[in-house]
């Protein structure tokens, strides 16, 4: 499958309720192992886009294919099975604050059906490597924001998934645990996953040698990496 | 594989002890309407069993100068034998001895001599053929005629009387149940709609994260389920004690019908059910329910 593209955009447009357009016309392609950055100033739509890709809500106009399916036109009964696919770390976490870090991150596999022992496994060994060896029993609420994070990022990859959503994963971090999560991805991407980064990290961006996708008023524009982006269709 | 915690913070809905308050009483009223029900019932067959295809024969003392005439009221009851021997669809026809009628009486009156001093009736034990068409009212005119001191006592006819009560109360009691299930089916449907929309943020999570609606559907049912049980069984509970009382009450009605109201062991374990089937019905109302509701998103 390595080079077909697992993410297709073609003239996708989406407004939340009467309201005008937050995206317009946007075409892009996802090509399987890739690594892709998206940017765009605060409100541009990153967040918007990337839950058209994990499947939180439909297109309003426009087709999106996912490995290769037409999602608008699949019954509501084969969503489950795309989205385990694909790992999502979201902008807030959004991590069950009733449950265990263990919990939290056990949530895809229990959801897939796998067995408790083989959960307790990968999870452990997941936790420990992401460095909360130390609070696997922890609630979120008693945790600090770069520990959630690591809980929600654990969840993101717990089930080894094709694609990698990240939405501003280095929000509140400092440069340190931001290269040490990129590395990360990195390597989950050695490894095949597909990745796409929402940031506003420039030094970020500029470190990594991947290309941009960009957002500017609902419109998105292709870059190669490293290059330098004029805000062509400021109002 | 059972976990303790659900993937849903159930514990955060402020409905929770609603359903099983709710559950209490609608068992505490299925029981208590299932044993009166079935009570009714046992007690009716065991009646008709003994009682169907028979009759009695009653043949008052005649009375000379106010005294008993033995020899004439014999006389009569050997004549009403003889007609009913000779009727057609009856198996037999037995005239109570002394003895057995004293046996019968002694519960009432004791032992002993007075019941030689009292004007006792003859008292002729009447069987009918199963299926036999016996012209009952033929028998009656007859007898009326031929022995003017006999009287017919057809049990049929107060047991007929008694089954057609105890039909209606039947209806009635299924009428009950019927509304105690649909009732107990709305509560589960409201208390679990409102805990959809309490919990929506989460349930879009477990969608995101690629679970299907049956899921989440499970973790209500067993919420739901668990809940109902919780009410469930102090409902039945409670019955238990009232149950008692009325049985030993019964009891103590000396030799009457009313002691032979015994709950046998299916009738045990079908009460038994009762707590089982309210968490069973919360169960998969809240499964169902679920389904449809999250059918409608996305
Ligand atoms: N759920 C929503 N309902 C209505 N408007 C929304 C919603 N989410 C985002 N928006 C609007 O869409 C635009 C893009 O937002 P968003 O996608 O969050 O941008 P970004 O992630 O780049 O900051 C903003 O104007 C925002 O107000
Ligand atoms: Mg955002």
């Amino acid at each position: 499958m390595t080079g077909q593209n697992i993410v297709e955009f073609d003239g996708v447009g989406l407004r939340y309720g009467q309201g005008a357009e937050v995206l317009r016309d946007i075409a892009f392609a996802l090509p399987e192992g890739s690594f892709h950055f998206l940017t765009g100033e605060s409100g541009a739509g990153k967040t918007s886009l990337l839950s058209l890709l994990y499947l939180a809500r439909p297109q309003t106009r426009g087709q999106i294919r996912l490995f290769g399916y037409n999602v608008a036109a699949l019954p509501r009964d084969r969503l489950p099975e795309i989205r385990r696919s694909i790992g999502v770390v979201f902008q807030d976490f959004r991590l069950l604050d009733h449950l265990s870090a263990t919990d939290n991150v056990a949530l895809p596999l229990r959801v897939a059906g796998y067995p408790e022992s083989e959960i307790a496994k990968r999870v452990n060994e997941l936790l420990i490597w992401v460095g909360l060896g130390n609070h696997l029993n922890a609630t979120p609420p008693t945790l600090s924001g770069g520990q959630k994070q690591s809980v929600a990022i654990a969840r993101a990859v717990i089930n080894r998934p094709r694609l990698l959503v990240a939405d501003e994963p280095t929000g509140n971090m400092d440069d340190k645990s931001a290269a040490r999560l990129m590395r990360l991805f990195v390597e989950l991407n050695r490894r095949g996953t597909t990745v796409i980064i929402a940031t506003h990290n420039e030094g970020l961006i500029r470190s990594f040698p991947f290309p941009r996708l960009h957002l500017t008023n609902g419109r998105l524009g292709v870059y190669p990496a490293g290059a330098v982006i004029r805000e062509a269709f400021r109002v | 594989m059972f976990r303790k915690t659900s993937d849903l913070p159930f514990s955060k809905d402020a409905l929770g002890w609603f359903l099983p308050f709710m559950v209490m009483l609608m068992v505490f009223f299925a029981t208590l309407t299932t044993a009166g029900t079935l009570s009714l019932n046992s007690m009716l067959s065991r009646w008709s069993r003994s009682l169907s295809g028979t009759l009695t024969v009653q043949i008052l003392p005649f009375e000379t100068d106010g005294r008993i005439d033995r020899k004439r009221t014999m006389q009569e009851a050997e004549e009403a034998l003889a007609v009913l021997r000779k009727t057609p669809g009856i198996a037999s026809a037995n005239l109570l001895t002394d003895r057995q009628m004293k046996e019968l009486l002694k519960p009432w009156i004791g032992g002993g001599a007075v019941l030689d001093d009292l004007p006792l009736p003859y008292l002729i034990d009447v069987r009918l053929m199963p299926d036999a068409e016996t012209d009952l009212d033929m028998l009656r005119t007859l007898l009326k005629n031929r022995t003017p001191n006999a009287t017919m006592d057809v049990h049929k006819l107060w047991l007929g009387k008694l089954i057609a009560l105890t039909r209606r109360l039947d209806g009635l009691a299924s009428l009950l149940l019927t509304l105690v299930i649909t009732s107990t089916s709305i509560i589960v449907i409201y208390v679990t709609i409102s805990s959809l929309s309490v919990h929506k943020p989460v349930i879009e999570l477990l969608h995101l994260t690629g679970a299907h609606d049956s899921y989440i559907a499970v973790q209500y049912a067993r919420r739901m389920g668990f809940l109902a049980f919780c009410g469930a069984l102090p409902g039945f509970l409670f019955v238990l004690p009232i149950l008692m009382t009325l049985s030993s009450a019964v009891a103590g009605i000396q030799g009457g019908l009313l002691a032979e109201a015994r709950f046998d062991l299916a009738a045990k374990m079908l009460l038994c059910m009762i707590p089982l089937l309210a968490t069973v019905l919360a169960s998969l109302t809240a499964f169902w329910t679920v389904r449809g509701m999250l059918r409608r998103l996305l």
